[in-house]
C-alpha cells in the first residue's frame, strides 16, 4: 500500500500513483459502509456539556496568554490608586440602572450580531417590551433593566420580552443576574416545560427540545410546572426537567466553568474613581468567587481606597492581572479559584 | 512530508491559538463528533468516549500553537487522545489487556465476518456495531468531500449523475472524486488498522 498526503489531507487521493481497486475492493467498501449506516451523532446535551467545558479551557488559554502580555502593559498602565481616607466617592456597583420608562432594558455588551424583531442590535439600543431577541451562532447580548438587574442571551439562543416581569425563553440559554442588592422580584422565566420564578439571584435556563436545565449559582429560584409540585432550586444546585417528566437533581459550584459565557458578558464596569473594595466585590461576583475579608481594618481600607483608569475590553477575571498589581494590597490578596482573600 | 501540506490544518489551529471566536467554534464543530466516534471505537462506552474526548480538547487548547501541520490535524488529535485513553486506564486501575484496541487485526478481522452473518445472534449483533464504529472513524479520517462523496454513493444510493448534481461539477469530476475517495478510505482503512485490512478487502 502507499500513502500520500496532499494539501487537503487526503491519504492518498492522487490515484494516479495507486493502483486502480478492484471490483472486490470496490463492493467490500461498498459493503462495509452501507453496514455502517450514517455515523453516530452525538447527543445534544453531550456536546453542549462538553463545548462548555472546552470553550473555557480555550478562554483561559487565551486569558493565559493576554495575561503574559498584559503584565508589562500594566506596569506602565495609567491604572492608579490614590490612597488616603476621605477621598473615595461614593460609587456605584456595577452598570448603572436605565430610568427609561418606555424601554424593557438597554443593550449593554454585545458579541457577533444579535438581532430585535430582525434588526440590529447595537450598544445602547433601546429594547422594548414585545421584543423578540435572537442571537444565532456565536452572537450574545447583555441587557441591563431599570432595577439593574442584567439579563444575558447565550448563542443560538431566541427570547421575547412578553411583559416587564416575563420572559419567554423559546429556545438557547438566558442567564439572570438581580444584581448584589436585589430585592424581591416578581421576574419569570416562562418556556415549554414550565416557568422559573426568581427570588433573587443569579441562574441559568437553558431550554432544548428534549430537556430544559435550570442552574442557579446565587440565591434560589423556583420552577413551577402544572401537575408537578414546585421546585426550589438553592445556590449552586440545578437540575435537568427531561420531557417525559424525569427530573435529575445536580450540584454546581459558583465559580465552576459552566458560568464562564455569562461571565465573558458582563456589563463594563467602571474603574474609574471605584474603590478597590467595590471592584473586589465586582469581580468575585462575576467569577463566582467568595469575598473574604479576615479583618475590618481591611475591609475600611479597602474602601478608602480608589482606583483609576480603565478596564475596557477585560473580563472580569482577566482584570485582576491588570489591577491588582497596581494597589498597595498587592501582597496582602490571595486569588484562589473559589475566593478572594484579603488577609 | 512538510509542514506545507497541511496548510489549512494549520491555520485553523493558529487561529486557535490566538484565541479567534470563530476559529474556535469551527474547530469545535470539525473534531469533536471525530474525537468523539474516535474514542467511541475503543470500547463502546460513551460516557469513556465523552471524556477522553473532552479531556483531548481542553488540553489542547494550551497547546495548538505547537501544532506544526506535519500530520493532519486530526491525527495529531487522534495521538493525544491515545494518550488520554492510556491515562484513563491507568487512573481507573483497569488491566489494558480487558481493553483491547479494536486496530488489532483479528478484532477486525472477526468484526468484517459479521457482515456476512446474520444479525440475530447478540454477539454477531454487537460485531456488527464494532464493525460500524471502525468504518465511520475510517470516514471520519478522510477529507470531508471524500467523505460526503463515498455516503451519497453508498449510503444516500445516489447514482454518479445525482451525486454530480449535489456537488455542482461534471459527471466525469464526479466519478473521479469517487474514485479517489474508495482510495483514500482503503489507504485509511490500511493505515489505521494494518495490512490485514487490506487482504480482507479483498475477500
Amino acid at each position: 500500500m502507499t500513502s500520500n498526503k496532499t494539501s487537503d489531507g487526503a491519504a492518498g487521493s492522487d490515484p494516479s500513483e495507486h493502483h486502480e481497486l478492484t471490483p472486490s475492493e470496490m463492493d467490500m467498501i461498498g459493503q462495509l459502509i452501507r453496514n455502517s449506516g450514517q455515523r453516530e451523532a452525538i447527543p445534544e446535551l453531550v456536546e453542549r456539556r462538553v463545548y462548555a467545558k472546552v470553550e473555557a479551557a480555550f478562554r483561559e488559554a487565551t486569558a493565559a496568554r493576554r495575561r503574559l502580555k498584559t503584565r508589562l502593559w500594566a506596569m506602565a498602565a495609567a491604572v492608579l490608586v490614590a490612597i488616603g481616607a476621605g477621598i473615595a466617592m461614593q460609587m456605584t456597583l456595577g452598570p448603572q440602572p436605565v430610568g427609561d420608562p418606555v424601554s424593557f432594558a438597554r443593550v449593554s455588551v454585545v458579541r457577533g450580531a444579535p438581532v430585535a424583531d430582525g434588526a440590529a442590535l447595537g450598544v445602547g439600543a433601546a429594547v422594548d417590551i414585545g421584543s423578540a431577541l435572537e442571537t444565532g451562532v456565536g452572537a450574545r447580548l447583555t441587557l441591563i433593566l431599570g432595577d439593574g438587574a442584567t439579563i444575558r442571551l447565550d448563542e443560538k439562543s431566541r427570547l421575547t420580552v412578553q411583559s416587564a416581569d416575563r420572559l419567554e425563553l423559546v429556545r438557547g440559554a438566558v442567564y439572570v443576574d438581580s444584581g448584589p442588592k436585589a430585592v424581591a422580584s416578581n421576574r419569570v422565566v416562562v418556556t415549554p416545560f414550565g416557568d422559573v420564578h426568581e427570588l433573587g439571584t443569579q441562574f441559568e435556563v437553558r431550554s432544548a427540545p428534549d430537556v430544559l436545565r435550570v442552574a442557579v449559582r446565587e440565591g434560589s429560584v423556583e420552577l413551577k410546572k402544572a401537575g408537578i409540585d414546585a421546585n426550589r432550586l438553592q445556590a449552586e444546585t440545578g437540575l435537568d426537567l427531561r420531557a417525559d417528566g424525569s427530573v435529575r437533581f445536580f450540584d454546581i459550584e459558583a465559580s465552576d466553568n459552566y458560568w464562564a459565557w455569562a461571565e465573558t458578558m458582563a456589563p463594563q464596569f467602571t474603574l474609574e474613581a471605584a474603590t478597590v473594595y467595590d471592584y473586589l466585590v465586582w469581580v468575585a461576583r462575576e467569577t463566582g468567587r467568595e469575598l473574604v475579608i479576615s479583618q475590618d481594618k481591611s475591609s475600611q481600607a479597602l474602601k478608602n481606597s480608589q482606583l483609576h483608569g480603565s478596564i475596557e475590553g477585560l473580563s472580569p477575571e482577566d482584570s485582576l492581572a491588570v489591577v491588582l498589581p497596581t494597589t498597595r494590597f498587592a501582597s496582602d490578596i490571595v486569588v484562589s479559584k473559589t475566593t478572594i482573600r484579603i488577609r | 512530508m512538510t509542514s506545507s501540506l497541511h496548510k489549512s490544518d494549520l491555520d485553523l489551529a493558529k487561529r486557535v491559538a490566538v484565541g479567534d471566536e470563530m476559529a474556535f467554534r469551527e474547530f469545535f464543530q470539525a473534531y469533536f463528533p471525530r474525537l468523539y466516534r474516535f474514542a467511541l471505537a475503543r470500547n463502546g462506552d460513551a460516557a469513556f468516549a465523552e471524556e477522553t474526548a473532552q479531556a483531548t480538547l481542553c488540553k489542547v487548547m494550551g497547546k495548538l500553537g505547537q501544532y506544526r501541520g506535519e500530520a493532519s490535524l486530526f491525527t495529531w488529535l487522534c495521538q493525544i487522545c491515545r494518550n488520554e485513553m492510556s491515562a484513563h486506564f491507568r487512573r481507573a486501575n483497569t488491566d489494558p489487556a480487558r481493553h483491547v484496541p479494536l486496530e488489532e487485526t483479528d478484532i477486525l478481522r472477526a468484526a468484517l465476518e459479521s457482515l456476512s452473518s446474520g444479525m440475530d445472534d447478540p454477539e454477531v449483533f454487537s460485531r456488527g456495531q464494532e464493525t460500524a464504529r471502525l468504518v465511520q472513524v475510517v470516514l471520519d479520517h478522510l477529507p470531508a468531500n471524500y467523505c460526503r462523496v463515498l455516503e451519497l454513493k453508498y449510503l444516500a444510493g445516489d447514482r454518479v449523475s445525482a451525486i454530480a448534481g449535489v456537488l455542482g461539477v461534471s459527471e466525469k469530476a464526479a466519478e473521479s472524486m469517487l474514485s479517489r475517495a474508495r482510495i483514500a478510505f482503503k489507504d485509511a482503512f490500511v493505515m489505521l488498522y494494518g495490512n490485514d485490512a487490506s487482504e480482507l478487502l479483498h475477500d
